[in-house]
Parts: C-alpha cells; structure tokens; sequence
C-alpha cells in the first residue's frame, strides 16, 4: 500500500521496502470489496476463545512475534537463546511464533487486529502508545494487575518506569484502572547524520548541529544539488507529520491534551505547533545553489528511505531503543539529541514497545505461561544472556554499554560509540510522551493533512506574520477536523440542525428509492414471460434446483445487507455494545464538506473513466476486426496486462510515473522536448495518471467482448449496405451501432457506476493525495469506515452514494430486462 | 466478417484506414507490452540495477553495467567495496553507490601476472582474516554464495523449512574489529562452503584501504579539498585522500600520528596487530589484572598456559575472546610505540621488493614510474574486473537465472501454497458450473409461476450498494466458523443473480424440440439438464469456467482476508509475503512465473473464449 507508515520508517531499514499491496486493476468491483474488508477486520473482536482447556501437562503459548532459529543475525540469535533460557526454566510451556501475514502501510499499526479478527491472534501481543487507548477500549488486553501486583515495588518502578506509568496503568472500559501492558523497552528519536557528508562539507563530524539554526546551516552546507546530496529527509504520505515531531515537540507542541474531565482534544494549533510546522515547512521548500546547480535543501518523498541508505540524505532522525542502541554503521553515522527549538530545550517524543495479553486467552494457565514469558523476557536474566551472545558473536558494539558494565564487560561498554548512551538518557528523561489518548494511531494521518496542504502553499514574497496566520489558518481547521471525527466532539447546536435537515431529505430520498424499487420490479415482471402453467411435480423440482442459488444469495446477499443497513444508524462498535444514533450519521454526512468534495472528485474520475477506460476497448474491437493480418497476435499482446498480476502493474506504473528526470515518462516526454512532470504528485495530473493503468489494464480483455459482438453482426448486413455504396463510416454508423446499440448501452451504464464507485486504485497509487486532489467518495468511504473506524458513517456514506446511482442501476436492469444474450458463433 | 469489404480494402482509402489501423495498433501494442517487458527484464536484475526501467538489461551488453553488478555482489556495500579496491571516479572522489561506477583502467599485463602468481602463492599460507569470501551478502537478496549456502544448509538439515534456510549472510569484514565467523546451528555449513569454493570467490583485505576510507576519508573528507588539507598537514604530495599509505608502525608526523592512532585504538582488528617483545609484559599485566590467575583465563581462551608468562599476544586461530581482550589493551595505551601492523597491503609490497629488489626494473616491466616499492597499491579493483571478464559468461548466466531459481524453489517447497491453489481453482470451477445454470435451467425449462419473482429476488441487489454488505458478510463468514477453510473462499460469491439471468437467456434459446424428445424417451431432469443443456451450452460454460479459473489463481487479497492462516495460503498470497522478505527482483521472478499458466490458458483457450461470450440483443 502506498502509505508508508511512519513508525515502520522510524524504525530502521526495513522500511526499504517494496510499497504496494497486491492489486488487480482488471478485477475491480470483487477487489473493492476486499480492500474494504482488509481493514475493517483488523477491528474485530472474536466472540469465541482462543485458549483451548488443555489436559495435558505442555501449555502453548502463541507469541506474536519469536527469534527464528535460522536466522544468524548476531541480535537474533542472541533472542534465541535467552529464549531458550526461558523454556529451559519452564519446561511445561511451549512457545510458538504466530504466523500473520505482514501488512504494510497504514493498516500496519493494526495489523495484529486482523489475527484478533480472525480467530488467530496470538496470546501475546505487541502494544504501543498509539494503539494502546484502541486496545484497552476496545477490550482486547487482559489486565495484568493479578500479576503486576505481585512485583515488589523497587521492581514494579524499575519495569514500568514512572515518567510512562500514565500510559500503562489506566482506566479501562469498566472504569476502573488496570495496568495494560509491560513494557519491553522504550524508544526514543535521536539525529542521526552522515560523518562523511560532514566532512565532504567542511563540518565536523564532533560537532553536530544542536539546535534549529544549526540545523539549518549544516543541512545547507551538506546539500548539493548536482551531486544529488540532500542535507535533510521529509517522508510523505499519510504519517509524514510522525516525521516532523522531533521539530513539533521541540518547539513544544502537543498532539493532543487531556481535559480535566477526562476527554483528549487535539492541540496542534498552538503557537508552538504553528512554529514547528513553519519551520519544517520551510526546510522543505528550501533550495540550494551550488556549483550553479539549484536543487532541493531537503528530499521530500515517499522514498526517503532509499535516499537515505544510498547515502545521499546528509541528516535524518530515527528512533533509539535500549538492546539496540545502532542499528547503523557507527564509523558512519554519529548520533546526537534532537536539535532544540524556540524553547531552548532538546524535547523528544518518547514511545515504548510493550507486551500485553490477549483478552481472548481463557485458559488460566496458558495466561499465567504467558506471563511468565513476558516477565522473562525482560529480567535481568534474559538481558545478561543477551548481552554474553551479543559480546561472544563480536556484536558487543551494538547494545546498551549499561547492560555491559552490569554484566561482567565494563571495558567492552568502553568501545561502545562514545556518548550515545547519554543521548539514549537524555532522550528518555527529557522526552514528552507519544500520544496516547483516543484513536490515536490516526493522529499523524489528521497531522499530516495539514502539512502536506502547507507544503503546496507558495509562501513566496509572503511576510513572516502572513505566512504564521496561513498556517495558523491551516492548522486551526485540521484541529476542528481531528476533534470531530478522532475524538467526536460536536457541538449540540450544530447536531440539532444536522438531524433535522437529514431527517428531511431521508424522507424524500427514501420514497424515491422506494418508487424505484417498485419501477424495476414492474419492468421486470413484464418482460418475464408468465407462468405457463407447468405440473406441480415440475414446480417442486424447479424449486429444488433453484434452491442452492436463492439459499446462497439470501445468505451472502440479503443478509449482509439488512445487518450493513443498519449500521448506518448506529455508532457501531465492534465489541458489540453498539449505540442507536438515529439519523445522526447521515446528518454528519451531508454537512461533511469533504464528503462533497469527494463526491466532486468521483465525477471526475468518472467522467475520465470514460474517456480512457470505456471507450478505447470499442475502438480497438473495431480495429482488430477490420485488419486483416495479425488479428490473434495483436489480441494476445493487447491481453498480456490482464495475465500480469495486479499489484505488479501499479508498482511498475508508479515507476513508469517517477517524477525524477530520470523516470521513464519524463525521459520520453524530454526526448520529444517537453519538460518534466511531477505526475503522481501533481494535483492536476495525479487522477489521469490514477485513471490511465486501469484504463490500460482492461483494455484487452474488454476490447474481446465488442469483439466477439462484431462477430455476431450478420454478413447479410455488410452486403446490403455494400449495394447501396455505404463506406467504413456509414457501416460503422448505421449496420455496426445499432447492432451493438444494447451492450454499449449496458456496458457505458455500468461504467459510469464504476467510476463512481470505485475507490481502490486511490488507495494503491496515491492514497487520496496529493493534497486531496484523487480523494474520490469511493475511497473516502473506505478511509472513513476503516481506518477512522466510522463505520456507521461509511455505511451511511455508501447508502447515499448508492442512491445517487439509482437511476443508473434501475435504468441498466430495465434494458437488461428488455434484451436477451447470444453467443455470437456462426 | 470486416467492416470494410474486399474492394474497399484494396481501395486507396481503405489501404490509408489499415495502415492507420495497423499504426494504431502497433502504438498501442508497444504499451501494453512494454511494462510486462519491464517486469521481465526487472526479474533478472539486482539491486544496482533494479531502478533502470530499460527493457534488456544493460548488464548484457554493457561491461560497464556488468561490473557494477559484480561489484555490489562481490563486497556488497559500497563502502566496503571503496576500502578493499579504492575505487575512484575521474576527479578522484571516491564512490557513494555502485551504480556510479566506472571499469577500471587495466595496468600492465605483466603487473596482473605478478598479482596473480602473487595470490596463488599466499592462497594457502595465509590465515583466514587475509582473504575475505565475497559475493555472500545481500540486502532482501539472494547472492551466488548465498544462494549456495542455503542449498547447502538444506542439504545438511533436511528437516528445516524453505523459508527457514535463508539465511542472512554478513559480508566478512575482517577489518572491522566487531566482525566474527557466523556462529549458531549453521556456523559447520558455512565453514564446510567457505572451504570449498573456488577462489575467486575471495578478495585481500585491504588494511591500508580500510584506513583511508573509514579513518581518513572520514575526518579529512575525500574530495579535492580534502586532499589539499591533508597534504598540507601531513606534507605529502597525495592526489586523492584515497591514496593514503599506512604506516605498518607509529607514524614521525604529528598529524598523521593522530590519524594513526585513532585508526588503531578504535578501529582496527588486533587480528592484524602484533607486538614488540618489549611491550609483552604490559600486555600480560593487563591480563593478570583482570584475570587474576591464568586459570580462569585459560577458562575464557580455552586454552592451556601454564603461567603469564607464556601467554602470546593473540594472532591466526585465537579465540574471539583473546582478540576482544587485545582489543581492549590496544585502545587502553597512551602510546602506541611498538605495535605493528600487518596487511596483504605490505606483503605485496614485499614480494615485489623481493622479486625485483629495485624499483626501476620494476618500472620497466611494468611500464610505470614508481618512485617507491611503498608507493604501489594492491590491483583488487583491476583483478575484480579480470575475473569479471574471464568468468563472463558464467556470471551473465547465473545474474538471468538466480532469482528465478530461488523463486522457483521458494514456490515449489513451500507446499501448501500450489495446493491449496488448485483444490480453490477446482472448486471454484466446479461450483460456477452447478449454483448458476442449474437455477438458471429452472427458470427456462420450468418456467415456474414464481419464476419472474424469483429472478427479481436473485438480481435485486444489484441495485444497492454494494459497501453496504461488505463488512457484514466477513463478520458472517467469522461467525460461521468459515474463516481459513476452502469454502470461505469458494460459497460467497458463488451464486449470482446476474449470470443466472444471463444463462437462462441463454438457455432460452436452446430449442425446445429436444427438450419434448428427451421427455418422450424417458430422460429425467437431471440428466436432461447434464446431457442435453450442459453439453449445448459447452461455449458459454467455458468461458465461465475459464472466468472462474482465473478469479481463483489470482486472488489475493480476498484469500489473504479470509485465510490468515498460513496453511492455507493460496500461491499469490505466498508471492505477496515473499515481496516483503525480499526486493523486487525475486518478487518480480516469482510474479513472471505465476503468470505463466493465466497466459497459457488464455491463449490455447482463446477461440473457446470468443465463441461463449454472450452479447445482449435486442428481442
């Protein structure tokens, strides 16, 4: 999926990694669908357990992540044999690695939900700061207070220290505070920046920058542009702000604040956040000339990954964490604190990786078992089994000197690089916490809007005042946004006047659909032949034999439907307990700006739909018929893009579109002398550039059904029309058009559904950017529905869009209901 | 029958039409094959040139390209590669991606021959840290070592899983002193592999090198004002920083001393440190001070001295913990007088001191104009690039084939994957077949009083939206205990109101004489409907199977939704999780080869496929 997540990029290089999902331009409507299943379930809770009652001595325990046993990475292995340590101790537990499929993108968070979903979740799972008020809410931890109860108090402060006890130790949905979780380690961002480019530019590499002008400066120095040197990185995408929050939480802003009464409100609107995004924002636009080449201060990219492994980002920020303190080459990268902002103080976010048990587990003794492992897993025991690995494999420079000096190698902790260790402290007693409040895993994508929206803004000729109140402006709104739709807060007024104007157009709508239904059964019904009076035995056996199918779509149909529906009028819950809301989702609907904007997108993808993916195939059917050489092998070629699995197509597309001078549409666009194009990234070329692979995709295996139609046109016809002298265009129009008048109709009908409805390549190719310019309703419900978890709204959503293309559905069965289907074999 | 007719065909404008046509169709061609192309080409590249978006690889016919290729393969990170060869481009800067390299210039045909008889001689007498096994260590990919490693860790361990024998190669970086053999349960098959591959395989390591790049390089810089401060402070006459000679002992000038003593307190191995005898016993000391009795030093070591005395300073086949300890002695003096550094660097240099014992005839059989025996660099770069030409072929042919053989085995041994595929394609074939036209059949031949009631039922939700019913259906398929079995797949979708009505259409038009005829001879429905109605629709049932065949191989995020669980992972859901594991080459590789049967289908099965579409008439 095309949206990196941020904390995956934070987290090392594994985020070098290959970004779509797997995507079949040619099978839409059932592939829609799926994409919006795929995220849904990762909110599901199983009603059944997954902890079986075993007789046998053995308790398994499922962890949702183990050190694997052929894997000879000096950290892994080390893992491996403080877990064998830990079934040496405990021979009655088993332990066993959970086998889920690795999501990407933004659904990664969550991505342990779609095991809970499915009945597979592991009896350990992994929780952060931003998931963790999701999956107490949610009631998907088990409290661990019988257990944590037990720890003596020097040890319960030295396991959950106090400056993250806020996180761990709360209130959960029955109101009463429980810890949650134990945490494994915390992690901490820190600056991390290339000794060479330093030294390439005549910096220090002892000397790094230490605060914000600093920064500036160095990253001015490092930059050069003709050696494609970038001096700073900014991620795009739906968490590009977790990138900037080193800046935001140094200028001292807060994501999000507690009230007194317990509830969280976003607070990036301060003047603080306002200088935090002023200044990064200004860091991404700046340029830099050097050697009269002018080019970017700063790469700004989904990719900044790969810039920064390929050596050509001169600083950037990754997170520290205390048994992996480099992940990096230390000879080349050098380490420092978070530069300090405005307020003069280095102010990191801190987050920590935590372990908690499964609310599912019943069995008593697999949650005792698992305990024991997460308690094992980070003793003092489990750290000194590591540590002698680590130091036996020669990988003694790569862990926390303080685990050194404690167990038994105080000289190796000397050759650790020096200083990072404090860093690493300095980090974590300094640091302010990850938001941890309600549904804060979408913080960053309602962060980033408001940057990627600012990052487009031209601030040229404007005075520093101005340019503060356009972001202010910018930053005020996305704060309304996110206090509306993450944390639900609407004032009453404002609900009042929602519901009464929604109650009045669902009473007009609802006729009309109703009037509808009763046109299309009237259609029908008179098209269908009448009963012809067949025997009874008859009807029985046509009963039988027509029983599977209605069974089916009664089941698979009619019932989804009536349970979907009626989740429009609630706040859907997924552990159940779901609440009656009346109207109140389609009164949010209706007054939602960007649902009508979306709306405004979907026409237009629409109306392009048309031009590229409707009506090329009838051409190219036309085409094929008429040559009279090569007719088999131009079919074959034209099909090829349908044989190629889907999400293959889109990544090479997304090659195909690479905005560099080097990418393969700019290159061909040069040759023929025209400029460079931004494509993807250009709102004005991103929905044809969206529109166009699809197009692409279906051509030939649309193209073959017109195809097959030509076939079918009688040659009596042709001749007829060859006495009266008729040319090619005559045929075309008055042989060839009327004959194929039905499917063209059928077929343009269900395009135009199509185009509207369809929501899914957005999410594979430019996740509703940029700036919101391929933000069509289609993807808008799936965004709403799955990952802001509005279902109810999504639903209601999807009901009006539904209504919307009525009268197509019920204009296309009603010629449906007038033709009837031939093969065209002769 | 075309359009245009025999005459309007040969006709001036006809023949303008075609040719139009026939440009068009070219145009368009060129499009829809031209990714499929790149897939193509993608699938036998790597990671220098996995971005280059060109149809034939350039490795092919660019030595260039080949070498740059080779190179990352060989040494496998780009600094690395810059300390062992010291590789430069035109103005003398060293390399910061593989992909800007350029081929060397090749020396003096007898300098080669001196560097290889040089090699062949010290092959065998060399400790292991001399040489360094290349062409091992790839990042999310698979190398020609790496590649031979886990065949062989296979082969060792029969029992261990596909996916499980993958194992991570780290580039042996002797120089660095944090680098160790691999130790853990197949530490006895890299040895085993290390042992018995051919030479060149192995690359010097390059002391001298590792000091220009990792000491040098990076406190004075590599570019052309970094060589100036350093000439300046050092007073030396260098072109490049990369030029840089290591002193074997502590260097006079003050400057160079600092850079020399960073260099050997934290960064070089004490693999490649001896000591002055004179310096022994303040080794020992150190020893006894943490040790206390030799005892439990011989506990660490594993080995056997009788008292200090006796103990050497740590060299060839000592134990990682007495390197780690000469480490630490090393970093811990103030003076580093008396340490002694050893490098293939110096033993070439030796050799060809020995040899031609003047610099001169030196100079005449090498056509060149040393000044110095010390002046002269190891030729790895240049080397690389003779065995890259001499072992062309082998090397072109393993690059096109590697990742397809690795995906091939990682599709073949994973098991589940290719059958779960073809029970789901089956039954997913077999249902198309049955659900619809038997209800479809009904209709027509029955033509029940319900009939039009029922069809309205089965063909209404077409008219709502289709969102609605989404998240309903996966919490129905959940509470049905369905999730991560075969019919998850399969029953959904199954029955479809749409194609009933297309088939009953369809059937409508069967005549209806041999409906009377088959009743009069006594024929029930079933068979009826099995031996006269299925065999007269056989086109347009083939084009449903064939429909159903596809939907079902290429499946991917409906089956990675409703089967989590890996045994019942579908082929494309494995191929899906592979292109997390590994870069898009191999994904690449895996996806041609997936490809492969939809392609085949479709063109044996095209006629079949022309003949069962159904088009709507008017009636």
């Amino acid at each position: 999926m095309k949206i990196r997540s941020a904390a995956r990029c934070f987290q090392g290089l594994s985020a070098h990694t290959m970004k779509s999902a797997f995507y079949n331009p040619a099978k839409v409507t059932m592939l829609r669908f799926i994409f919006m299943v795929a995220a849904v379930i990762l909110w599901l809770v199983p009603e059944h357990s997954v902890g079986v009652e075993r007789a046998d001595a053995v308790v398994t325990v499922k962890v949702f992540s183990l050190p694997q046993k052929g894997n000879t990475e000096a950290s892994n292995v080390a893992a491996y044999k403080v877990m064998q340590r830990f079934l040496e101790l405990h021979p009655d537990v088993r332990l066993e690695s959970s086998t889920t499929l690795k999501i990407e993108g933004d659904v990664m968070d969550a991505a342990p939900l779609m095991a809970i979903a499915a009945g597979t979740s592991p009896d350990i799972i992994y929780v952060n700061f931003r998931q963790s008020d999701t999956y107490i809410s949610q009631g998907f931890l088990y409290p661990l207070d019988e257990y944590i109860n037990e720890l003596s108090p020097e040890e319960l402060v030295e396991r959950i220290p106090p400056s993250i006890k806020p996180v761990i130790y709360r209130e959960g949905p029955d109101g009463q505070s429980h810890y949650w979780a134990m945490p494994k380690e915390i992690v901490a961002p820190v600056l991390l920046f290339r000794k060479d480019l330093f030294a390439r530019a005549g910096l220090d590499p002892r000397k790094p920058p230490t605060d914000w002008k600093e920064l500036e400066e160095a990253a001015r120095k490092i930059a050069d542009p003709g050696a494609g040197v970038y001096g700073l990185v900014f991620h795009t995408g739906a968490n590009a702000s977790h990138g900037i929050s080193p800046y935001l939480s140094s200028a001292g802003a807060k994501a999000v604040v507690q009230l007194p009464d317990g509830r969280w409100k976003a607070h990036f609107d301060t003047p603080e956040a306002i200088a935090g995004y002023g200044f990064a924002i200004r860091l991404m636009q700046s340029t830099v000339t050097k050697g009269g080449v002018t080019g970017a201060l700063a790469y700004v990219g989904a990719d900044g990954w790969s810039k920064i492994l390929a050596g050509k980002v001169g600083m950037f920020f990754t997170e520290l964490s205390e048994s992996n303190l480099t992940a990096f080459d230390p000879e080349v990268l050098g380490t420092a604190p978070i530069p300090k902002g405005p307020t003069g103080r280095s102010i990191p976010q801190i987050n920590a990786r935590m372990l908690g048990i499964y609310a599912g587990v019943k069995d008593k003794r697999t949650r005792d078992a698992a305990w024991k492992y997460i308690k094992f897993s980070n003793s003092e025991e489990a750290h000194r089994i590591y540590t002698r690995t680590m130091v036996e494999l020669g990988a003694a420079h790569m862990i926390n000197p303080v685990w050194l000096e404690e167990f038994g190698y105080p000289e190796l902790a000397r050759l650790a690089p020096v200083g990072l260790i404090d860093i690493y402290r300095a980090a974590v007693r300094d640091g302010i916490l990850e938001p941890f409040g309600r549904n804060c895993q979408f913080v960053y994508t309602y962060m980033s809007a408001p940057l990627e929206r600012l990052s487009y803004t031209k601030f040229n000729g404007v005075s520093d005042a101005e340019r503060d109140a356009i972001i202010k402006r910018t930053l005020v709104e996305a704060v309304q946004k996110t206090n509306e739709r993450m944390l639900g807060h609407i004032p009453p007024e404002a609900r009042t006047k929602r519901n009464t104007t929604a109650w009045a157009i669902a009473a007009i709508t609802g006729t009309v659909f109703v009037v509808f239904i009763g046109f299309v059964f009237k259609w029908m019904s008179k098209e269908l032949t009448a009963s012809s009076g067949r025997n009874r035995h008859q009807s029985v056996l046509a009963g039988i034999f027509i029983l599977p199918a209605l069974f089916l779509i009664l089941v698979w149909q009619y019932y989804p439907l009536a349970r979907g529906s009626l989740m429009a009028f609630q706040d859907y819950n997924l552990m159940g307990a779901s609440q009656w809301v009346g109207i109140n989702n389609f009164a949010d609907v209706l007054f939602d700006i960007q649902f009508w904007s979306s709306l405004k997108n979907a026409f237009y993808f629409c109306a392009l739909w048309m031009i590229f993916g409707f009506a090329p195939p009838v051409a190219l059917a036309v085409i094929l018929q008429e040559i009279p050489l090569g007719r088999v092998m131009f079919r074959v070629l034209f099909y090829i893009p349908a044989v190629v699995s889907g999400v293959v197509i889109l990544f090479m597309w997304r090659a195909i579109y690479d905005p560099s001078p080097d990418g393969i549409l700019n290159r061909i666009i040069s040759f023929f002398g025209g400029s460079a194009q931004q494509w993807l990234q250009d709102p004005n070329l991103a929905m044809i550039c969206v529109v166009f692979p699809l197009a692409w995709a279906g051509l030939g295996p649309s193209s073959i059904i017109y195809l097959a139609a030509l076939k079918g046109i009688p040659d009596e016809l042709y001749e007829a029309s060859d006495i009266d002298g008729a040319a090619f265009f005559d045929k075309l129009r008055y042989v060839v058009l009327p004959y194929m008048k039905p499917l063209l109709v059928i077929n343009a009908v269900g395009a135009t559904i199509y185009g509207f409805k369809s929501g899914d390549a957005i999410l594979a190719m430019t996740g509703g950017g940029p700036n919101g310019a391929t933000q069509v309703v289609g993807y808008e419900i799936w965004q709403r529905t799955f990952l802001f978890l509005k279902f109810g709204q999504g639903t209601a959503m999807a009901w009006i869009l539904g209504l919307i293309l009525l009268s197509f559905t019920a204009y296309q069965m009603r010629i449906l209901a007038r033709v009837e289907f031939r093969t065209t074999q002769k | 029958m075309a359009i245009l007719n025999r005459i309007q065909q040969r006709s001036l404008p006809g023949r303008i039409l075609l040719l139009f046509f026939y440009v068009i169709l070219s145009f368009g061609a060129v499009w829809m094959v031209y990714p499929f192309l790149l897939m193509v080409s993608g699938s036998v590249k790597s990671e220098v040139d996995s971005r280059q978006m060109d149809i034939i690889p350039s490795y092919l016919f660019d030595e260039t390209a080949l070498f740059r290729k080779f190179s990352q393969e060989r040494y496998g990170k780009v600094d690395l590669a810059t300390a062992m060869t010291r590789a430069r481009d035109e103005k003398g800067d060293r390399y910061y991606s593989f992909g800007d390299m350029a081929t060397p210039q090749m020396p003096s045909d007898r300098e080669m021959k001196d560097w290889q008889s040089f090699l062949e001689a010290v092959r065998h007498k060399w400790p292991a840290h001399y040489l360094s096994m290349g062409h091992a260590y790839g990042h999310r990919s698979v190398t020609e070592i790496g590649f031979k490693f886990s065949h062989a860790i296979r082969e060792a361990f029969p029992n261990v899983s596909a996916q499980e024998t993958v194992a991570p190669i780290v580039p042996e970086e002797w120089n660095n002193r944090y680098y160790q053999l691999p130790q853990g349960p197949y530490a006895g098959v890299y040895r085993d592999l290390r042992g018995s591959i051919s030479p060149r395989y192995f690359y010097p390591i390059s002391i001298e090198g590792t000091y220009a790049v990792k000491t040098i390089g990076i406190s004075y810089g590599t570019d052309a004002s970094a060589v100036e401060r350093l000439n300046r402070e050092w007073s030396t006459d260098y072109r490049s920083t990369l030029d840089v000679r290591l002193s074997p002992t502590l260097p006079e000038n003050a400057a160079e001393r600092a850079s020399w003593s960073d260099f050997v307190r934290n960064y070089l191995s004490s693999r490649f440190i001896s000591l002055d005898e004179i310096r022994l016993p303040g080794y020992r000391t150190f020893l006894e001070e943490k040790y206390t009795n030799i005892a439990s030093l011989n506990k660490v070591y594993g080995t056997r001295f009788d008292s200090w005395a006796g103990v050497p300073f740590p060299s060839g086949a000592a134990s990682a913990s007495a390197f780690a300890d000469a480490d630490l002695y090393i970093r811990s003096l103030s003076d580093l007088s008396g340490v002694t550094i050893h490098s293939p660097d110096f033993e070439w240099r030796e050799a060809l001191r020995a040899d031609y014992a003047d610099i001169g005839r030196l100079n005449d059989a090498w056509e060149s104009q040393y000044s110095d025996f010390d002046e002269i660099l190891m030729p790895t770069l240049a080397h690389d690039y003779l065995l890259m030409k001499q072992n062309k072929a082998a090397i072109i042919s393993d690059f096109l084939t590697r990742n397809y053989r690795f995906a091939w085995g990682q599709i073949v041994s994973n098991g589940h994957g290719l059958k779960n595929t073809t029970i789901f394609c089956l039954l997913n074939v077999v249902t198309a077949l049955i659900v619809n036209p038997l209800a479809a059949y009904a209709l027509s031949r029955f033509q029940p009083g319900w009939g039009q009631g029922a069809l309205f039922v089965l063909m209404a939700t077409m008219a709502f939206p289709g969102e609605v019913t989404q998240i309903p259906s996966f919490l129905l398929l959940r509470d049905l205990n369905m999730l991560n079995t075969f019919a998850a797949l399969v029953i959904p979708a199954a029955a479809n109101g749409y194609s009933i009505f297309l088939l009953k259409g369809f059937f409508d038009s069967l005549p209806s004489e041999l409906y009377e005829a088959a009743t009069i001879d006594g024929c029930g429905e079933l068979r009826t409907f099995f031996s006269i109605t299925m065999p007269l629709s056989a086109p347009i049932l083939a084009v449903i199977a064939l429909g159903a065949f596809t939907a079902a191989y290429g499946s991917f995020m409906f089956a990675l939704l409703v089967c989590q669980d890996e045994s019942m992972w579908t082929l494309m859901v494995y191929i899906y999780q592979m292109q997390q594991d590994y870069n898009a080459p191999i994904v690449f590789a895996a996806l041609v080869i997936a490809a492969i049967p939809t392609l085949v289908v479709f063109i044996l099965c095209q006629n079949v496929i022309m003949k069962g579409i159904v088009i709507p008439v008017e009636k």
